[in-house]
């Protein structure tokens, strides 16, 4: 009698063990599988769409990661030591961990250009400090954060105004005076007759009528379609 | 109870592995770029007054000899300079904008900038601390130097006074200009200096002279690179002679010579009184 209980509890187990193999093995195997269509899509495949926080810029759709992405200087086992030191006093300045901050310079690598009309670096004298509350002009990605598949993410309002408001032009040649314009900016926004860093080869519009659509510079700073001219300065530097 | 103190040495013992990977058994540790390198140390107002005699003595002789002179054998002086509409060269604060967008490329965090009680352009004029203290400026012409806690700079500013007369001419002629009764030695505005380190290293400063000089050699030659490109307007040339001999400009390497010839002696001599005096209190 106690033999073939023993027999039935060796046959449940028996069954358990293999179904737990069965799980095993099925593991095992999905696991592998995970894994190499993992690497053949890192080997063979545009596999940075995945490491991307977001769409890149509308003209950027080029770049690779290692465009703007550098990696920091020294090992980690040296950036591990500065980090340390830094935050027990030991070093004046922080270091960059795995990759270096993408700052202006980075920008500049290719979008620097004579004749700017707001390069970044003006906006870090004292007298900007209110501006700066306002919207920090000092950093490229201020206005132009990467992986938001904008051209541009800021308020379409009057910016320009946090400067320009004591604007007067002798001989004005506009329709309805810069002053008048400046006093009620609900009639037109600046940038519908300006770019923000002037590099558009395009006659100015006198009249209210010729001014470029609010919709049409929304479409720009949303999708980079460019209402103003396909004529510029100067272009970004390419990979080619 | 016995939970806690093995919880407790195993983070000892990790803190302690730690502490050995970083620190003790350590690599060659990553060199600090806010950190002044070793050397006789210059205050950040010693390296600012340097600076401004350098930009003093490249914009002075740019606005007297090249824009001044240049005037007279009928060469072009423009704002819109870099735009393609004209065939000019650059006006004296834009010669100093393209040095300071030069600077602001540059590895050293120095920034420059010019502002005025009545500028041309709106938006060069002084608010805020700025206005405050050139307002005291005006007072003595002497210089101001500040801690501008918003910025977290040390901030110099330097009076800019009229000493061409081009200077005096094209402000009391320029259409948008909101004064028109400059004379020559009237202080126009200031330049304005920020650095982010409350002193600098022998090195150091001598790297913020090189790279200043660099800014004004490269916007000299932005210049030059414009003339080349001249369509309409007849090009002057180019090599060892001056617009004061007529219709021609000098080389970048000429002009750079002349701000060395204007300057160099008096910086190195100044850099080393603070050298000296920097040995005599140790």
């Amino acid at each position: 009698m106690g033999g073939f209980f023993k027999y039935l509890s060796d046959q449940v187990r028996l069954k358990q063990v293999r179904k737990a193999r069965k799980r095993q093995v099925t593991g095992m195997i999905t696991g592998i599988l995970f894994v190499m269509v993992l690497v053949l899509n890192f080997i063979y495949l545009k596999h940075e769409s995945w490491l991307s926080k977001g769409r890149l810029t509308p003209g950027h759709e080029a770049l690779d990661c290692g465009s703007c992405h550098h990696p920091a200087e020294g090992t980690w086992r040296q950036q591990l030591q500065a980090k340390a030191k830094f935050v027990l006093g030991f070093r004046h300045s922080d270091a960059d961990f795995g990759l270096m901050k993408v700052d202006n310079a980075k920008c500049l690598n290719c979008h620097d250009r004579p004749g700017d009309h707001h390069p970044v670096f003006r906006f870090n004298e004292p007298r900007f400090a209110e501006v700066r509350q306002e919207l920090d002009a000092t950093q490229c990605g201020s206005c132009h954060t990467e992986h938001t598949g904008t051209l541009a993410n800021i308020p379409v309002k009057s910016i320009c105004l946090n400067c320009h408001q004591d604007l007067k032009i002798k001989d004005d040649p506009l329709e309805v005076s810069h002053e008048q314009i400046i006093a009620e900016p609900i009639m037109v926004n600046c940038m519908q007759c300006h770019d923000f860093h002037g590099n558009h080869i395009m006659e100015l519009p006198i009249t209210l009528e010729d001014t470029i659509s609010m919709q049409a510079i929304k479409e720009y700073l949303n999708k980079g379609t460019d209402p103003y001219s396909n004529d510029k300065f100067s272009k970004a530097i390419t990979h080619e | 109870m016995n939970k806690i103190k093995r919880n407790f040495l195993i983070l000892i013992l990790a803190f302690a592995t730690l502490n050995v990977y970083l620190f003790v058994n350590a690599p060659v540790p990553l060199p600090d770029p806010d950190q002044a390198s070793e050397g006789k140390q210059l205050s950040v107002e010693e390296a600012f007054a340097l600076l401004a005699q350098e930009n003093d003595a490249a914009r002075s002789l740019y606005t007297r000899a090249i824009v001044g002179d240049g005037k007279k054998v009928k060469l072009r002086f423009d704002e819109d300079w870099e735009s393609g509409k004209v065939e000019a060269g650059p006006l004296p604060a834009l010669f100093l904008r393209g040095t300071a967008a030069y600077l602001e490329k540059s590895p050293q965090p120095l920034n420059l900038f010019l502002g005025s009680d009545f500028p041309i352009s709106a938006a060069n004029k002084f608010s805020g601390i700025q206005e405050e203290y050139f307002t005291q400026m005006k007072e003595d012409k002497k210089p101001r130097y500040f801690f501008d806690e918003n910025t977290d700079m040390h901030t110099a500013m330097f009076p800019d006074i009229a000493s061409a007369g081009a200077c005096v001419s094209c402000h009391n002629a320029h259409p948008d200009s909101p004064k028109k009764d400059w004379k020559l030695g009237d202080m126009m505005g200031a330049t304005t200096w920020t650095f982010p380190h409350d002193s600098v290293s022998v090195r150091q400063m001598a790297a913020l002279i090189g790279q200043y000089r660099q800014g004004a050699k490269h916007t000299y030659e932005s210049y030059l690179k414009e003339v080349e490109g001249f369509r309409t307007t007849k090009k002057p040339a180019i090599g060892k002679r001056w617009p004061s001999e007529g219709y021609f400009l000098p080389a970048s390497t000429v002009f750079m010579d002349s701000v060395s010839i204007l300057i160099s002696s008096k910086t190195l001599d100044q850099l080393l009184q603070h050298i000296e005096s920097r040995n005599e209190t140790k």
